[in-house]
């Protein structure tokens, strides 16, 4: 299945604050990759049952924010990234470290084992 | 009288379609399971009723225009396939535009853009274009070898001068039966065009049911392919025939009416085909099975042992 946004209803967060987040973290995690066209306002806010005006201001704050661009007859596509990563993805990235570390004491590994492993994958890659 | 020399034929077409349908229909139905997919199966369902209900009045039409004489005249039932193919493309349209998403607490969308082109079916789509663009050409060929007839009424006799006596043959389908035909097509074109655009647009119940709703789209605008290329077909084939009769009857006519008169038939056969390909095709629906346990698709894990 390709990627998705969900909304809850019942979650108090408010619809546009929910599709931003979500759309912020697929963009910073790469599951949305650079040029990637997002759906028009009318198509997502049709199929998530929302008035266009919600996912408009959702949009606009991506947009804002420098995720997406939107250009006359282009539509809206995920802009095009710095070569570091942005705060949220080393964030992102330093809690998937810490699962694994966690993961590796469980097993009995030490840290410097866990990395050399990581490193051994990596130049299998 | 003329009916009852027609029936044999009709009963062989009908024939045909269900045998094309049911084979065409083996190859297109999806398995879903129970409770899966439940707004696009009652959508898909309510499709399959609607249309052949609309497909059934379409028939009606094309058969009690000409035969009770309705619409005040022969134009009339010039008119009357495409009339029927607008009907149909009208109910697609409505069925369409009425889906309504389910509004539940929790709401997902796929992050797919649909665009109009992915969704049309290019095999429809030619097939389309070639019976509307044959049907022009035929309006063109008969609007430029009408004349009027003997009561001066233009565009509906084919005059043929040999050696200084003028034989006049009708009916012929001239500008007086091109016009009306062409601007009936036009409509139904348009209305076509706008339902596609309808079908692209319908909003999509949920992600998880992408593949599904992505297949009832093709379908739908699939069908709309279909009425045009049938009403193109149902009109093509009485004026190619009609124009075949008339210009064989020319015998002193140039070898160029000779030539007008094959490809004539040749074009009425091919249209026949062509309409009973795309009856055939809007008989099968939307196939959507409703299964307990879906059958393993192709990619699937083994049902049976244990992962290693």
């Amino acid at each position: 299945m390709s990627v998705a946004v969900t909304i809850d209803l019942v979650d108090p967060t408010p619809p546009f604050e929910q599709v931003r987040r979500q759309l912020t973290l697929l963009i910073e995690t790469g599951q949305l990759v650079t040029d990637e066209r997002l759906p028009s306002v009318r198509q997502l806010a049709g199929d998530l049952g929302l008035a266009t005006g919600t996912v408009a201001r959702a949009y606009k704050e991506l947009e804002g924010s420098g995720l997406v661009t939107t250009r006359r007859g282009a539509g809206t596509r995920v802009a095009s990234r710095p070569e570091s990563a942005s705060p949220a993805a080393v964030t992102l990235l330093e809690d998937a470290a810490t699962s694994y570390l966690a993961r590796a004491a469980v097993l009995g590994a030490t840290p410097e084992q866990a990395a050399l492993a990581l490193e051994r994958v990596t130049r299998r890659r | 009288m003329s009916m009852v020399l027609l029936l044999p034929f009709v009963l062989i077409l009908a024939m045909l379609v269900t045998v094309v349908a049911t084979l065409l229909t083996g190859h297109r139905t999806s398995v879903v399971g129970i409770n899966e997919h439940v707004d696009l199966v009652r959508l898909a369902r309510r499709a399959r009723i609607w249309l052949l209900a609309a497909l059934a009045v379409a028939v009606l039409v094309c058969l009690a225009v000409p035969l009770l004489g309705l619409g005040g005249g022969d134009t009339a039932s010039a008119i009357a396939p495409a009339f029927a193919g607008t009907l149909v493309v009208a109910v697609i349209c409505l069925g369409e535009a009425t889906f309504r998403r389910p509004m539940t607490l929790t709401r997902s969308a796929a992050l797919h853009p649909r665009r109009l082109g992915d969704l049309v079916p290019r095999g429809w789509l030619m097939t389309t274009a070639a019976a509307l663009a044959g049907l022009a050409a035929t309006l063109g060929i008969g609007t430029l070898y009408g004349s009027p007839d003997d009561l001066g009424r233009a565009g509906r006799a084919l005059t043929v001068v040999c050696d200084g006596v003028t034989h006049t043959r009708t009916p012929w389908p001239g500008s007086y039966y091109g016009a009306p035909i062409a601007l009936a097509t036009a409509v139904s074109v348009a209305l076509a065009v706008a339902t596609c655009v309808v079908i692209a647009r319908r909003p999509s119940p949920a992600a998880e049911s992408a593949a599904l709703d992505t297949g009832l789209r093709r379908w739908s605008i699939a069908a709309v392919l279909q009425s045009l290329t049938l009403g193109a077909c149902l009109t093509l084939v009485p004026v190619l025939l009609i124009m075949a009769m008339g210009a064989r009857s020319a015998d002193c006519a140039p070898g160029g009416y000779g030539l007008l008169a094959t490809v004539s038939l040749i074009g009425a056969g091919m249209a026949a085909v062509l309409g009973t390909v795309a009856l055939a095709g809007l008989c099968t629906g939307p196939g959507v099975r409703v299964d307990d346990v879906p059958p393993p698709q192709r990619g699937d894990t083994a049902p049976v042992g244990v992962p290693l």
